[in-house]
């Protein structure tokens, strides 16, 4: 009788030393798990942003070679009066152009030789003086992040023969 | 005996499972790819403004006559002042290093050399074979 007692007391003791061991592990290996998804989760997040850079900057290099905005001649170039002149083109296409350029703010700025301080939004007429020219705005009322992708390139005055830097920016809205 | 015997099992099953566990986590943290998107960029960025800069006009020649120029050892001083001036509202508060050099001869210098990323440019220039080199710092 007592030695039943006994064995019965000796066997519920290992079951409850055999569940502490599993809850244990359980806790353990649920907790790995929690932070090796976070870990990737934040791996995911950091990919994202990078092919979003990645995107913005394919999106810049292909500005400059957008046949409603680049030089005839040269590769890598804006021409001035079809920058001036995009602005009927963007307003007859505005769905194809949102689609396009989406959550950005989109503009041409000239560095060298250096202007007026101005940013035009096509309301000037040519020839102008502006410093900076936006082809085109759509930012987001709530956003979280913005990044800015630059990149230089040729602005041509067919009108004066003349080449002067500047830069495409690109600010992206996340 | 034999309960013994299938927990013992059970157990090991558990420390084998826990081991690959680690073992995919470690995995995937060693081989992880390097970052070379910034630095592809960063090549680009350089790359694009030595071909702009070169084409840019200068009163009523280009940089590339001002090049030429310097090579010729005629004047470098203009070619060095412009060029300051325009990676100063390119790229302010941001060092660079360019390198002008024609056969493995460097001609001109600008800016202090640095760590960074490198995009060399070969050009014809009147008949001349001249490598420009510039390294965002």
């Amino acid at each position: 009788m007592i030695a039943r007692l006994y064995s019965t007391k000796k066997a519920q003791l290992q079951m409850i030393e055999t569940i502490l061991v599993l809850l244990i592990f359980l806790f353990i290996l649920i907790f790995g798990i929690y932070f090796y998804y976070q870990y990737v989760f934040t791996d995911i997040q950091e990919e994202a942003s990078e092919i979003s850079e990645k995107q913005a900057t394919t999106l810049v290099s292909s500005i400059t070679n957008l046949p409603e905005l680049s030089c005839t001649r040269e590769k890598d170039c804006i021409d001035i009066i079809k920058l001036i002149n995009f602005k009927s083109i963007y307003n007859q296409n505005r769905a194809y152009y949102s689609t396009l350029f989406k959550n950005k703010k989109i503009s041409i700025q000239q560095i060298y030789p250096e202007i007026q301080q101005n940013s035009c939004s096509f309301t000037n007429t040519f020839p102008i003086q502006c410093q900076e020219i936006i082809i085109h705005e759509s930012i987001p009322k709530n956003y979280k992040s913005k990044s800015i992708v630059s990149l230089p390139t040729l602005i041509n005055y067919p009108n004066k023969n003349k080449n002067s830097l500047g830069k495409v920016v690109i600010e992206v809205y996340k | 005996m034999n309960k013994k015997a299938q927990i013992e099992i059970i157990g090991l099953m558990l420390i084998v499972l826990l081991l690959t566990f680690l073992a995919v986590v470690f995995l995937r943290l060693t081989l992880k790819p390097s970052e070379s998107i910034a630095e592809a960029r960063q090549n680009i960025i350089a790359s694009a403004t030595i071909d702009s800069i070169l084409k840019t006009s200068y009163q009523e020649k280009t940089f590339e006559s001002l090049i030429y120029d310097c090579y010729q050892a005629t004047n470098c001083n203009i070619l060095e002042q412009e060029i300051n001036n325009i990676m100063e509202k390119l790229m302010p508060k941001k060092q660079f290093y360019m390198i002008f050099s024609s056969n493995d001869q460097i001609f001109l210098e600008i800016g202090k050399n640095c760590l960074g990323i490198q995009a060399n440019n070969p050009y014809i220039i009147n008949s001349i074979p001249i490598k420009i080199s510039l390294k965002l710092c």
